[in-house]
């Protein structure tokens, strides 16, 4: 019990100190968003009227501190103002709408790449050296190490492009309205196949070599030997034995690989100009949207905190040893 | 029984998921900006909002300028206008019998109320109005005056673009600057959303609007789209009617793809130049900047053809008016200038090279390049925002033929708004740069006004002239057109002799259409008036209404 | 040196991933002599398609893409080695200080890299990236080295942590050793492979993420890089146009240094942890029980 409250209370100060730097990052750079919103525009706003609309925004001038401890007050009740590019919406309301987005699309490739890579990682040590293993390990080895930008770019041209087969952008086809409808759900699936495919393939071979690697090391412990010698079926030994224990490194490569997988999806719906957090913090650093950039962080921070601390929930399942720690 | 009940239920609620609009209903698809989703903002004021259909779509303004035809007033909501004696006020007559969109009256009581609220609210002043006028009168139900601080001809060009809101809702609105105006009820055209998503968003018919019968279009329909790219993808498959977006190649990426239907006008617009501070920080730069000698050898070295055809793709219309005109304003030109000082915007690096050396700039300290001819050295960066890649490029096309000329220039890339900020506090040495033009060329000019000097990102080279002042205080101040015309001849003779700053092209207006669905759209050949959709372009409401369903 | 070549060599995937590398290095290296002139000038017609002049075709804006692609080999590789220096360096330090030490500097510097897992990076880079404003290559190569290191830390330490335990570490430190002398002479050789492990991966990892930034339009565009190469093609539409070299050059060479780079990696690893290869005895065994149990149990069917 006591780790769960050792990680709790690790991932509140983590927070704490991501929510700092947030604050501080804008404060340190140069350009002011309501000079470039007008920047580009043709007419003189009177600095009168930029003062004004500054102070809709909340931009009020104030020592640091002040400032800081404002903003601190804002994030623990969950009001990060209203966004700059999307008023009237607040930022809460821009990220609510994107966010499901990211997290079908970031959340399905990870679980596709995980089992499908997993799976083919079990396989591929359990006949190691083979046929199979001898090409898909160096394969999965080199898409590894592939970004998923060079083949978001080279699938959305030659499906989206040159092919002409599957969508280029958006979430689902803009003349439907959301709902529980057949027309609708597939026509989010149609348009998600490209990104999550992109995700889920470039993934998929980080999976299978870390598991195939646990799976070798964990054939050649006494337990997984002891099971053989006991008798039993290879399917039990390569799940229950092996598998389960390989597991375990395999889950610590997960979480680590969160983080990444969270930049993967930012990049993916950029290039699909799919609606999710990604495109929408792309789309606020490009305006010197503020408010939405900071719940932006908040946001992707949370998210990796609470799917770490997930992560340690499924870890003390796995492992009893950790329950009594 | 009772399962096909329920069957047939569902599929009704599929049908129901895909229907957009009455199937008669004729709908124009536009895209005037691009955005990553909309959000619901029917303020004629918000500045921001990714929604950029309400102004002259769902409020109309009084007068139209025609910046093609040579600023004819296009009469909107206003039916007539009248100046004082000495220019210094002017009068509305509002449109009799227009009604809202929800059938009250419009009449000069809201446009009254319209003008003190944006007095009352500064950050709803978008165009600084307030800090020209003096004061407004409200006449009878049909007239509103309108006194200016001074007598001029030229700021109805931006007193007659106020959005005219009704005051029968708006005078009920606590915050107008933060009001969101969900149900819009407005004087224009288009003032019924009837769909909205993130993704797009419907507009359809007022049914009171005053010019339906010339309204051929009930519905507009606006998709989301992020990028150029996506534009052109939309484009090429015949998705989008009227739309204006950079698409590289269009012969071959737009037009091929439908040669009958696909089709392109880029007029020239704003006027792309580069400016040189004649305070610069570095003494060297700063000596040579305030050489008009100097200047006009940059001007020289600058391979404008080269800028347009390949930074450009051919699409901006090149510049070689020594004053910058432009040939949007071609009328104005005045041929002496091109006479005396056309030689200067002709690309001769070899003569520039000539001019340099023979007003005494030499290489003194052997990097090879030229130093002042008090021996100071020359070195600049040109400064083009981050991302604005013609522009990038135009500029490293500039350097290229400067530093063949021996002008040691290169080409730095801040962020637009750092790019901004230099230009403002004048800390830049020199810069690309791009000038609104407005009805008459005297917007552009206009810049180089003293009292202009460092208010604006266009007023930033630190070239004064009394004479010129002068002419351009003189230009408004009548409104005589021989007259006009004289003080137009002569500010370009000024500014074609000090070339204060060197233009290089205009900067095309994007507008391209398919002519599948729809006819009556503007072109070369129909050029009745600036043709974009973009929010921003005034004229747009006179082509709305121009264009027709195919029959 | 040439032992541990020797072993790199007897490694095939090891093998093909120094080669790639190697070659890479050397054209980054050659650079000035492959190329006949400045990769920003423009020599050609907008998209020519290859050609023997042009072998991969020229730019929209009349570029050489061959020789930009040479020039930007030597950016990426710059990038991603002095990144790479900097995470290892950092990661390293950081982790067997933690190991080695323990107690309070092992808790603290802990929850530090823990910290710094955490916190999402590529958003944070572009955050960085864009308000930094003018990002050079090697500014980016710097944020990303400052901001990369915790994953190469925290293997470091449980690393170290190990080696801390072993007897030769514990014999040292009872002969009154000191602490660096421990460390350079008794740890750090042991950790040579993790080290190595961790300075390849962030070279990758480097490398895409600047490509990444570039083609987003966040870093300098004047800089010529795979990046900017692809950003370029990008924002003339180069494939819709047909002009697909344009693309794919920097495609090919980012996608052909990462799979390089990682077999290298790989190859490493195997050899430092030889039982990924095969299991030898085990496997064998293995191997008999199973024909002896499919004997065995056509035997029974036979036999009833």
């Amino acid at each position: 019990m006591s780790f769960i409250i050792r990680r709790i209370m690790f991932y509140l100060v983590a927070f704490l100190v991501a929510a700092t730097i947030n604050f501080l990052l804008p404060r340190l750079m140069p350009g002011n968003p309501i000079d470039i919103m007008f920047a580009n525009a043709g007419n003189t706003m009177p600095p009168e009227a930029k003062k004004a609309l500054a102070e809709t925004f909340g931009f009020v001038e104030r020592p640091l501190i002040e400032e800081y401890f404002i903003y601190l007050k804002s994030v623990f009740s969950w009001d990060f103002g209203v966004s700059i590019k999307k008023y009237p919406l607040t930022v809460m309301d821009v990220l609510m709408q994107a966010l499901p987005w990211t997290l079908f699309l970031a959340g399905t490739s990870v679980i596709l790449a995980f089992c499908i890579g997993s799976l083919l990682g079990i396989y591929a040590a359990w006949k190691r050296g083979g046929g199979f293993d001898s090409i898909i390990s160096p394969s999965a080895l080199a898409v590894q190490s592939v970004p998923a930008l060079v083949i978001g770019i080279l699938t959305l041209y030659l499906f989206g492009l040159v092919l002409e087969v599957l969508p280029t952008s958006y979430a689902y086809d803009p003349s439907l309205d959301p709902g529980f409808s057949w027309a609708y759900i597939s026509s989010v699936f149609y348009h998600s196949l490209m990104p999550i495919g992109t995700l889920a393939f470039v993934s998929i071979g980080g999976y299978l070599i870390t598991m195939r690697n646990n799976m070798i090391g964990q054939l050649g412990e006494e337990h997984v030997v002891m099971g053989h010698a006991k008798g039993l079926t290879d399917k039990r030994v390569r799940y229950n034995y092996a598998a389960r224990n390989a597991l375990l490194p395999s889950m610590t490569a997960f979480a680590l690989s969160l983080g990444s997988v969270m930049g993967g999806s930012l990049i993916i719906e950029i290039v699909f100009n799919y609606p999710g957090l990604g495109n929408i913090l792309f789309q606020g650093i490009i305006a010197r949207d503020y408010p939405l950039i900071q719940g932006q962080l908040i946001i992707m921070t949370l998210a990796m905190l609470t799917a770490n601390l997930l992560i340690d929930f499924i870890y003390i399942f796995l492992d009893p040893r950790l329950r009594k720690a | 029984m009772r399962r096909s009940m329920i069957l047939s239920a569902v599929t009704a609620a599929l049908m129901a998921g895909t229907s957009v609009a009455q199937a008669e209903d004729v709908i124009l698809t536009a895209v005037p900006h691009q955005t990553t989703a909309f959000a619901e903002v029917y303020n004629p004021f918000n500045q921001t909002s990714d929604v950029r259909s309400v102004r002259d779509f769902m409020f109309e303004q009084l007068v139209v300028f025609n910046r093609i035809q040579g600023g004819k007033a296009e009469y909107r909501l206003a039916e007539s206008f009248d100046y004082s004696e000495d220019l210094s006020s002017v009068t509305f007559k509002i449109r009799d019998g227009v009604k809202w969109s929800d059938g009250e009256t419009l009449d000069a009581n809201d446009v009254y109320f319209t003008f003190n609220l944006i007095k009352e609210h500064p950050a709803l002043d978008t165009r600084a109005l307030w800090e020209k006028i003096d004061s407004v009168e409200l006449v009878d139900d049909q007239h509103v005056k309108v006194n200016y601080k001074e007598p001029s001809t030229g700021l109805i060009f931006d007193v007659a673009r106020i959005h005219t809101v009704p005051e029968h809702i708006w005078a009920d609105i606590e915050d107008p600057v933060s009001f969101t105006n969900p149900d819009p009820v407005g004087s224009g055209p288009l003032t019924e959303i009837r769909r909205f998503t993130p993704q797009e968003y419907v507009q359809c018919r007022n049914p009171y609007y005053f010019q339906a019968e010339d309204l051929d279009v009930d519905c507009m329909r606006f998709p989301q789209i992020a990028t150029n790219d996506q534009t052109l993808t939309a484009a090429a498959k015949g998705e989008l009617d009227w739309f204006g977006s950079f698409l590289p190649d269009i012969e071959k990426t737009y037009v091929a793809k439908d040669p009958e239907n696909h089709k392109y006008w880029f007029p020239g617009g704003s006027l792309v130049i580069f400016n040189l501070n004649m305070n610069a920080s570095a003494e060297g730069n700063k000596e040579a900047f305030n050489d008009v000698d100097f200047r006009r050898a940059f001007s020289m070295a600058m391979d404008r053809q080269a800028m347009v055809d390949i930074a450009g793709y051919g699409y901006p219309t090149i510049n070689k008016y020594p004053s910058g005109l432009g040939r949007g304003y071609h009328a104005w030109n005045n041929p002496e200038a091109d006479a005396q000082y056309g030689k200067y915007t002709e690309y001769d690096v070899e003569a520039a090279a000539a001019l340099l050396d023979g007003a005494g700039y030499k290489d003194v300290d052997g990097d090879g390049f030229l130093d002042t001819p008090s021996g100071k050295p020359i070195q600049f960066d040109l400064i083009v925002p981050n991302g604005w890649t013609d522009w990038v490029n135009t500029v490293q096309l500039a350097v290229e033929g400067l530093n063949e000329a021996g002008i040691n220039a290169s080409v730095s890339t801040p962020e637009a708004a750092a790019w901004t900020q230099q230009l403002l506090d004048g800390s830049y040495q020199g810069a690309i740069n791009a000038l609104v033009v407005g009805v008459t060329p005297h917007m552009a000019f206009d810049t180089f006004h003293s009292s202009k000097a460092m208010t604006s990102r266009f007023s930033v080279t630190g070239y004064t002239n009394e004479e010129l002042d002068k002419l351009l205080d003189g230009f408004f101040k009548t409104a005589n057109a021989d007259e006009q015309r004289e003080i137009m001849d002569e500010i370009q003779m000024i500014l074609s002799k000090d070339m204060p700053h060197i233009p290089v092209f205009n900067n095309p207006y994007w507008y391209q259409y398919n002519t599948a669905r729809f006819e009556g759209f503007f072109s070369a050949d129909n050029a009745q008036a600036v043709p974009t959709v973009h929010d921003g372009n005034p004229e747009r409401i006179l082509h709305l209404l121009s264009i027709k369903p195919k029959s | 040196m040439f032992k541990f070549l020797s072993i790199i060599l007897r490694n095939k995937k090891a093998t093909a991933g120094l080669l790639i590398v190697v070659a890479y290095i050397c054209l980054a290296l050659a650079a000035p002599f492959v190329t006949s002139h400045d990769p920003a000038k423009r020599v050609a017609r907008p998209h020519q398609a290859p050609s023997v002049e042009h072998v991969m075709g020229s730019t929209r804006m009349g570029r050489d893409v061959y020789t930009q692609f040479v020039w930007g080999t030597r950016t990426s590789l710059m990038v991603g080695f002095s990144a790479g220096l900097i995470v290892t360096v950092i990661g390293t330090l950081i982790g067997v200080t933690a190991g080695y030490f323990g107690g309070v500097i092992d808790e603290s510097l802990n929850f530090i890299t823990n910290i710094a897992l955490v916190i999402p990076q590529l958003p944070l880079l572009l955050v960085l990236a864009a308000f930094i404003g003018k990002s050079d290559p090697f500014m980016i190569a710097i944020i990303i080295g400052l901001t990369s290191w915790a994953w190469g830390a925290r293997v470091t330490r449980a690393q170290t942590l190990t080696l801390r335990r072993r007897e030769f570490v514990e014999a040292s430190e009872q002969i009154g050793e000191p602490s660096w002398r421990i460390i350079c002479v008794e740890l750090m050789p042991n950790l040579l492979s993790i080290i190595g492990f961790n300075f390849i991966g962030s070279v990758v990892y480097t490398i895409i993420t600047q490509a990444t930034l570039e083609f987003l339009g966040l870093g300098d565009p004047l800089a010529v890089s795979w990046g900017n190469m692809l950003y370029n093609a990008q924002t003339s539409s180069a494939i819709t146009v047909g002009a697909w070299w344009e693309m794919l050059a920097p495609c090919f060479a980012i996608v052909t240094i990462g799979i390089g780079l990682s077999l290298l990696n790989f190859g490493v690893d195997e050899i430092s942890n030889p039982r990924l290869r095969t299991l030898g005895a085990i496997n064998k065994a293995v191997k008999a029980q199973k024909k002896f149990d499919q004997t065995y149990k056509s035997a029974k069917g036979a036999a009833s």
